[in-house]
């Protein structure tokens, strides 16, 4: 008991879209948590506990995690709510079950940020309020400051920014994501300026959504066909916190170190082992600054993409679902839709845009958009290596 | 001998979208108190921390006034609006769940015991007990009293206990917060029978406020 | 399962306004801790957890942001988990299991509160813990909810206000002990009656005024703690259960979720007997009342925890001491730094630190936390 293998028995989901007016949060989540526990095959009266990735603020509810056993079926039970993201919340999860404390858990996380009439002025209240609040009526400008430093490092332009949102809209145009389209990035680089140098293009809109995610033990993964199991996962916090002074400018700094930590899990290169790589990319410079950190070479990051090797059908189709720039920025849940889209790549049920063969896969997220802080998973099927 | 003193730094120079007015009001009012009563508080806070030399003390203090204005326009989903909108007709709705028969209100669409959609509707007279009840003689700030003190009460609709033979606690009832009035607060009890009272139909605009409390049947 | 250890503790002065900003309370709470342990580099800290209520508190959204410095967690792993008022427990639960899964070897826990920058006073915030749609259109505040409660449980077992007044003669007189107490005094039952009426039946002296603070401790895996320290706490039980959010439909008179909560932790720490078995009690006392609410659903006996404190039981010279930290009422209450003050707390007595305090032979001891609307039970059993 403990500290065996943690596997995903099921996911649910309400798919990303502009804005769900008809059903509340509960009732969106009760969806979700009802596809959940069909897709694992189990009674809600067999989880043991609830892991919720809420913000109050996002909420517009003083204390979140008031609000989050009833619709998921974990009234009395354990919960623990992680003021963060997603994945940070499949973290705990996961050391729950590998502690043996339990053996099915749930993890669920929504976001809409449609009913959020100043969400600008809710992100800004995550920096330091003597020194940056007064300055920044827009915290998206920290990922202009973040990007300028990105190209200017790398001596790569916007076009190549363009070039990852092009990918990622035409992706997301197969997978039903819904901000697909057919888009060049010379169209990218038409459209305005909001975070110099970031056009309105390459920052990705929002979405409403809710993901509910079943984990078991390898017991309780024992006979079904179709789990995936998460082999690694770690969280690093940010070389900058409120005050950002600390902050190395123009990469993911916490990548490195989760993916030293997950590869000494793996024993091995995770990079080298997977198929298929979904990340939080909120805005488009973020989706090669993470590539940058799996690879250790920005160089090679840039190569990859600028040569089609990240696109669908190539060596290492990134952000194969259209990323956040595809199915929009759901904040905290962001990388709960990324994790289903990766489960079910693995499990062959990504659809137009599968990728062949899938054993393998990378997840990750970030905190916040802003935050250099994030979480990375590496999951993998009963016949991967 | 260091000089220690709190200064107050105006917090300027930034466009708040489509408020700028009303914030800046707010926000002057908000600095003109804390200019008053708060900078006193920290300066005191500050001569008390100076006689604890084991945790640094700061010799100056900086206050930074800050509004948090966060606006949310947020769906009702589908049960609560059905709820509101029953208010508005002078009516409480509530669900009722097919495998524990249990009343819910307020109503939702699922029920939290058996784990299962929820469709069947009914309505409740509104008619029920004091579960408990309390008499406010603050509001949000403790230090200003309420120019009359208030009573409040969670109330338990008739009929929707779920009482457990070898309990002493009840297991479930269809209830809500609400206030009580035409009612002395010594005379309040617990198990007492209450009756809602509706505010005119022309007032009513879907919300818990249009019924304007609960008062004692008194037949 | 891999056993888990607190191996140090320390924690800054609770007041009503500390002049310092989070991060330097948080700050200081960790040099503390990390001074107590002695032979630990924060190098070779492996992670950092947080607790911390309402952001709202503190003006931020997002608050973890505020300890990553502070906590010397740049590059680690360093997330917040968030249950209201029972949020310093669940870090201590938290806590348990990232060290029990063999993920980490060694984690700081942290948890601060500030509740001094919101004006005029913190109260306003609390409202938006109702129910946005049926509840905060009556103008709500927190004490309402208590009120309702504490109304209740008076009556399912009749107990007198000057029975539940006496938690707060314990309480702050036991805190005149305690190094860090924001709120020790001798005070009379007679002076809790007096105070001012807030929401009746709450009195002023009857609940625990806001503070500022901050505690950090430092856990360990078996192996490591052994190394650390020759009076390893361990952490042998943790639990947390979550009541449902229609609190209008529950009956307040009992905390079933804490009952629930305080079973689970038993059975993983082998307790069969609490009564009989555990020493040191630390149940969460924000109002009088709470704290014999939560010892009955401890003890899973309604009503047992009001005769206990009658016959004197509940001090700290008697058979089931409750509180002799001081608790919230006498040591201070920002919130989660509240909570996992009660489980620094066990750490000093069963270590056998906790000075004037000091409950003899301290074996084993419960440290539970409550939150949200009348919600969430926290609860860990330590052990010698």
């Amino acid at each position: 008991m403990g500290q065996g293998g943690v596997y995903v028995l099921g996911v649910g989901e309400i798919p990303p879209s502009s804005s769900l007016r008809d059903l509340d949060f509960r009732e969106m989540t009760f969806e979700a948590a009802v596809q959940a526990y069909a897709d694992a095959d189990i009674d809600p009266s067999e989880v043991e506990g609830l892991f919720t990735a809420e913000q109050d603020f996002v909420e517009g509810i003083s204390i979140a995690d008031e609000y989050t056993p009833d619709q998921v079926g974990m009234r009395l039970k354990f919960n623990m709510l992680v003021a963060g993201d997603f994945l940070e919340a499949l973290f705990h999860a996961y050391m729950a079950v590998r502690s043996g404390l339990m053996e099915v858990v749930a993890v669920e996380s929504h976001a809409r940020p449609s009913e959020i009439e100043n969400y600008a002025d809710v992100l800004r209240a995550s920096l330091d309020p003597h020194c940056l609040r007064p300055i920044l009526s827009d915290p998206y400008a920290i990922a202009g400051l973040d990007a300028r430093a990105f190209l200017s490092k790398t001596g790569s332009t916007t076009h190549d920014l363009s070039l990852v949102v092009e990918k990622n809209l035409r992706n997301a145009a197969r997978s039903g994501g819904p901000y697909g389209e057919a888009l060049s990035a010379e169209d990218v680089e038409r459209s305005p300026f909001l975070y110099e140098p970031l056009r309105q293009k390459h920052v990705a809109r929002f979405s409403d959504y809710v993901a509910v995610v079943v984990l078991g033990s390898e017991r309780a993964a024992k006979g079904s066909d179709r789990a995936v199991e998460i082999a690694s996962i770690w969280q690093t916090g940010a070389t900058s916190g409120a005050h950002q002074w600390m902050r190395r400018w123009g990469a993911m700094e916490w990548v490195r170190g989760a993916l030293e930590r997950v590869g000494r899990d793996l024993q091995g290169n995770p990079v080298r082992s997977s198929d298929l790589v979904e990340f939080t990319e909120f805005f488009a410079h973020q989706e090669l600054q993470f590539l940058s950190g799996l690879l250790g070479s920005e160089a090679e990051a840039l190569r990859m993409l600028r040569s089609g090797d990240l696109d669908l059908g190539s060596a290492l189709p990134f952000n194969p679902s259209g990323g956040c720039l595809g199915n929009g920025n759901s904040l905290n849940a962001s990388g709960g839709r990324a994790f289903v889209d990766a489960v079910r790549q693995l499990r062959g049920e990504a659809g137009r845009v599968q990728v062949k063969g899938a054993k393998a896969a990378i997840v990750g997220s970030l905190h916040t958009e802003v935050s250099d802080s994030g979480t990375l998973v590496f999951l993998r099927t009963g016949d991967a290596t | 001998m260091q000089e220690m003193s709190v200064r107050l730094v105006k917090f300027g120079g930034e466009t708040l979208a489509g408020l700028e007015s009303r914030l800046a009001e707010l926000l002057s009012k908000a600095t003109a108190e804390v200019g008053e009563g708060r900078v006193s508080s920290w300066a005191k806070a500050l001569e008390e921390s100076k006689g604890r030399t084991e945790f640094e003390a700061p010799e100056t203090l900086v206050v930074t006034p800050y509004l948090l204005d966060f606006r949310y326009r947020r769906s009702t989903g589908i049960a609560l609006t059905r709820f509101l909108e029953g208010l508005k007709e002078g009516k409480f709705l509530g669900t009722r769940c097919s495998g524990c028969g249990r009343v819910l209100i307020p109503p939702r669409t699922f029920c939290e015991w058996c784990f299962r959609r929820v469709d069947e509707w009914i309505e409740h007279s509104g008619e029920g007990e004091v579960a408990t009840y309390s008499i406010a003689y603050i509001g949000t700030n403790p230090k200003v009293r309420l120019p009359k003190p208030e009573p409040i009460a969670v109330i338990w609709f008739e009929g929707t206990k779920v009482v457990r033979p070898n309990t002493r606690t009840v297991a479930h009832a269809a209830g809500i917060l609400h206030r009580l009035g035409e009612v002395e607060p010594q005379e309040i009890r617990i198990g007492m029978k209450v009756r809602p009272v509706w505010r005119p139909e022309e007032e009513r605009v879907g919300s818990i406020t249009d019924v304007l409390y609960f008062a004692p049947v008194r037949r | 399962m891999r056993r888990v250890a607190i191996v140090g503790a320390g924690m800054t002065d609770f007041r009503s306004m500390l002049p310092h900003s989070s991060p330097e309370m948080i700050r200081e709470a960790v040099r503390r801790c990390l001074d107590d342990v002695g032979s630990l580099s924060i190098r070779y800290v492996d992670g950092v957890l947080c607790a911390s209520a309402p952001d709202a508190f503190d003006g931020y959204h997002d608050k973890v942001s505020i300890a990553n410095e502070a906590a010397c967690a740049i590059g680690k792993p360093v997330t917040r988990v968030f249950v209201g008022g029972g949020s310093g427990v669940a870090a201590a639960v938290s806590g348990w299991y990232h060290v029990a899964s063999g993920l980490f070897d060694t984690l700081l826990v942290v948890a601060w509160e500030k509740m001094s920058p919101p004006y005029p006073h913190a109260q306003k915030l609390f409202q938006t813990i109702f129910e946005p749609v049926v509840e905060q259109p009556l103008g709500p505040n927190l004490i309402w909810i208590f009120a309702l409660e504490m109304r209740r449980y008076m009556e399912a077992h009749n107990l007198s206000k000057e029975l539940i007044a006496e938690v707060a003669v314990k309480n702050k007189a036991n805190a005149l002990d305690h190094p860090h107490a924001q709120l020790g005094a001798r005070i009379t039952v007679e002076d809790v009656l007096k105070s001012e009426v807030m929401v009746w039946p709450v009195n002023r002296l009857d609940i625990s005024p806001t503070s500022d603070g901050a505690v950090a401790v430092l856990l360990a895996s078996e192996n490591v703690a052994r190394k650390l320290t020759d009076t390893p706490v361990w952490i042998d039980g943790v639990a947390t259960c979550l009541d449902s959010q229609y609190w209008t439909n529950r009956d307040l008179a009992f905390p079933y979720y804490v009952y629930l909560a305080a079973q689970k932790a038993y059975r993983m720490a082998g307790i069969t007997n609490p009564l009989k078995e555990v020493d040191v009690w630390e149940p969460y006392d924000p109002f009088t009342y709470k704290e014999l609410h939560h010892l009955d659903g401890l003890l899973g006996r309604p009503g047992l925890a009001p005769r206990l404190l009658k016959e004197g039981q509940l001090h700290r010279d008697g058979d089931h001491p409750a509180s002799p930290s001081g608790g919230l009422l006498g040591v201070g209450n920002p919130i989660a730094a509240a909570g996992l003050m009660k489980v620094a707390e066990l750490y000093w007595q069963l270590s056998e630190r906790a000075g004037k305090r000091q409950v003899p032979n301290a074996y084993v001891g419960v440290a539970q936390a409550w939150g949200d609307l009348m919600q969430v039970g926290t609860v860990v059993v330590c052990r010698r």
